[in-house]
């Protein structure tokens, strides 16, 4: 079974973010406040499915979701 | 943590502000440096660069720069990567002698990820907390005595809508002092670890972009930053109980939503407009008829020379030309600094990138284009937060389609004298419905542009689409006076400077001929008035024409006539064309020019009334019939007549390829739809 992602999310669920790719992306995200071990929550998706806005401690942060697919969850 | 590092302050001779978007750092900014502040270029490239003078106790005059915000030394678009530059390169002329790092006490560990790095680049730093009041109402409590001695550095504690705390923050820039932040080298930094621990500006400079190795270098320092981050606010920060639904998650159901979200944004669209076509009219009448007033009194107190029709004809005319657009441009980048400022701009782009997507452009592109609404020259510029290079190019190169105001008073006269002043259905005015058509027709080929020109624009590099949505909160209003005063005079100053030497081009064209043609002018009209015996003001006109026609302008309008004879377009237009080419608002200007020429220059009716009267020469139909108008307006609106805009893409893209392409193509598209619209309605 390929892992889950931060794309599989449902509108209002929580998960753990699991790993995070060592690129541009991952960089990104980390500094964000993406990081392994940090909680997330799906807040809100956008109408048409893309982007997504997950929360991250008190960051609203948007993300499309293609980018999303890259960090496994649990 | 070792307080006995020496104070800096003998050397500070200038800070920066640096801090994440939404922090109230630009407010901080506006608020130490009022409008005394310079907004500049950054050397070489067009990041705005603002800078002020500020009296610091102890350390007398400090020169403060406002670097755009950031969330970290990595930058992710065009405009961030000079802003980094400034911090990281050692060399840089810009680099700060001391920074103070604006953070939000709501959001401390996320702000204070930048302060860790700017910490490691070695700066003096004062840590100025904002939000303080939304931290306590969320639960948290701080203890700011013991986040400084963690950190190492003096904290303020501001408040950017009171400016309560801005005195304090003064008496601790003095204060200043590096940051005591340790951190474990992160593993497996192999043959970088030197430039790790040496220098670490220069270690991101080549980090940034770099290969797998340094992206990996970078991943494992973001985590250690965090973890060490963990360890300082240990006894620092508290949350009681678990943060509740707010405000913002509530208004974003309805503002996010798939139907009402839609709504919502056309509905404060249209009241934008609304709102600026009836704000805007008032001082744009005041303008134009102190305009009028100061050329007739100088034409009265100052003797009859060309000096004197220089000015009056050529000068005043040109700078009220600049000044008519300042209400509706200020109104609108005010309104749109609202949007900004309460955080709803966030919204719109977070609602429409799948839409913009489809056009290969991004949802930060909607800034751009709405910009575009009032003038191209900020417009373009807004698109630097565009992290993707092609979605920023395509957003770059279909933005002048969006119909500025410039466009405003060409389509005014025109349908003015085309349209009938009727209303339909009883409440709908036909006129208006022209002016709102072009505006679509201006998005349709805008956003239908952009679908085009991605399948020829080859992407080169990726990046990642990430965009924080701020909380909502009130906005400040004299940050969105700021805002608007400041981009206003950009354009007086940017685009101002080209539309009056254009003015003043257009007046020696008009005044003046090839050899003695202009002398022959003069002498057929005193023959025909004498012979046909005109009474002395159609005597005056008649001069009037005739000498246009034999100027360089009507010159050069008769040259080009067989090119736009397709058109519908006759000489007089073609010297309109030609005007225009470089500012097209330079259109109306030359009518007046053309059709109320001499001695009864009134305003308004008067103009519109010629205009209704004039025959085509060749045709003898009436040259402003409807489908010349609609051939002139879709013209006027699709084809690159701004020598601003030309400029300020080519500086962007920095290449002359696409600012020649743009212009060439905008102009060709211009010309085919013109001439489709005049065959299908002639």
């Amino acid at each position: 079974m390929t892992p889950r992602t931060l794309a599989d999310l449902k509108t209002g669920e929580r998960a753990t973010i699991l790993d995070i790719p060592q690129d541009e992306l991952g960089v990104k995200l980390m500094e964000m406040g993406c990081l392994p071990g940090s909680d997330v929550r799906l807040r809100q998706v956008a109408p048409m499915g893309c982007p997504i806005c997950l929360e991250v401690g008190r960051c609203l942060l948007t993300i499309r979701r293609e980018s999303a697919a890259h960090v496994t969850i649990g | 943590m070792a307080p006995d590092v020496p104070s800096t302050s003998a050397r500070i001779r200038s800070v920066a502000l640096v801090g994440n978007p939404n922090t109230g750092k630009s407010s901080v900014f506006n608020l130490l440096t009022g409008l005394r502040q310079r907004v500049g270029n950054f050397p070489g490239v067009t990041v705005e660069k603002r800078e002020g003078q500020v009296q610091v106790p102890g350390l007398g005059e400090v020169r403060l720069l406002d670097l755009p915000g950031l969330y970290s030394l990595t930058p992710r678009s065009a405009d961030e990567e000079v802003v980094t530059a400034v911090l990281l390169d050692r060399d840089s002329p810009l680099r700060p002698d001391a920074v103070v790092l604006v953070a939000d006490a709501s959001n401390l560990k996320r702000n204070l990820f930048l302060f860790t790095q700017v910490a490691s680049l070695g700066l003096p730093m004062v840590l100025a907390v904002t939000m303080e009041d939304v931290s306590r109402g969320l639960g948290q409590t701080t203890d700011f005595q013991r986040l400084s001695e963690q950190l190492g550095v003096p904290v303020a504690i501001l408040n950017p809508r009171s400016g309560e705390g801005l005195d304090e923050l003064l008496k601790k820039i003095p204060h200043a002092r590096r940051a005591q932040v340790s951190l474990p080298e992160p593993e497996g930094l192999n043959g970088l670890g030197d430039a790790y621990r040496e220098d670490y500006g220069g270690f991101m400079l080549a980090a940034v972009g770099g290969n797998g190795q340094y992206q990996k270098a970078l991943a494992r320092d973001t985590v250690a930053r965090y973890q060490l981050l963990d360890t300082l606010l240990q006894g620092v920060q508290k949350q009681a109980g678990e943060a509740r639904i707010g405000l913002t998650e509530k208004l974003d159901r309805v503002l996010l939503h798939p139907v009402w979200g839609y709504a919502i944004f056309l509905g404060i669209l249209f009241a934008i407009f609304q709102a600026v076509f009836l704000l805007a009219s008032y001082p744009m009448d005041a303008i134009d008829g102190a305009m009028n007033g100061l050329s007739s009194l100088l034409n009265t107190l100052l003797p009859n020379s060309w000096l004197t029709r220089l000015i009056t004809e050529g000068l005043i005319p040109g700078i009220g030309g600049i000044l008519v657009f300042i209400p509706q441009i200020a109104i609108l980048f005010a309104l749109l600094a609202v949007l900004e400022d309460t955080g709803y701009m966030a919204r719109v782009i977070f609602i429409s990138d799948k839409i913009m997507r489809r056009f290969g452009l991004s949802g930060r592109s909607v800034v751009p284009l709405f910009s575009g609404l009032a003038c191209a020259v900020p417009a373009i510029m807004a698109a630097r937060t565009i992290e993707n290079r092609k979605e920023r190019l395509l957003t770059i190169l279909v933005t002048p389609f969006m119909s500025c105001s410039a466009r405003i008073p060409v389509f005014t006269v025109l349908t003015a004298v085309s349209v009938p002043e009727r209303a339909i259905w009883g409440f709908l005015s036909l006129q208006g419905l022209v002016m709102f058509s072009m505006y679509m027709i201006g998005i349709f080929f805008a956003v239908g542009s952009a679908w085009v020109l991605k399948l020829f624009v080859k992407s080169k590099g990726r990046s990642h689409f990430m965009l924080e949505l701020p909380y909502f909160k009130a906005p400040r209003w004299k940050n969105v006076l700021t805002e608007s005063y400041l981009k206003s005079r950009a354009f007086v100053t940017d685009a101002g400077k080209i539309i009056l030497v254009i003015a003043l081009a257009l007046w020696f064209l008009a005044a003046y001929g090839p050899g003695d043609a202009m002398e022959k002018a003069e002498a057929r009209a005193t023959a025909i008035a004498q012979k046909d015996n005109l009474p002395e003001v159609e005597a005056e006109s008649l001069k009037q024409t005739l000498k246009l026609e034999s100027s360089y302008a009507g010159v050069m309008g008769h040259a080009i006539e067989p090119a736009i004879r397709p058109l519908g377009f006759d000489w007089k237009i073609g010297m309109a064309l030609i005007a225009s080419f470089a500012a097209r608002e330079v259109f109306v200007g030359t009518m007046a020019t053309i059709h109320t020429v001499g001695a009864d220059l009134e305003p308004g009716g008067r103009l519109l009334e010629r205009m209704r009267q004039s025959r085509d020469a060749v045709t003898g139909k009436p040259t402003y019939r409807p489908s010349v108008a609609f051939s002139l307006m879709i013209f006027y609106l699709l084809a690159m007549q701004c020598m601003s805009t030309f400029s300020i893409v080519r500086r962007e893209t920095n290449s002359w390829a696409w600012a020649i392409g743009q212009l060439v193509g905008m102009t060709a598209l211009a010309y085919l739809c013109s001439w489709a619209v005049f065959g299908l309605m002639e």
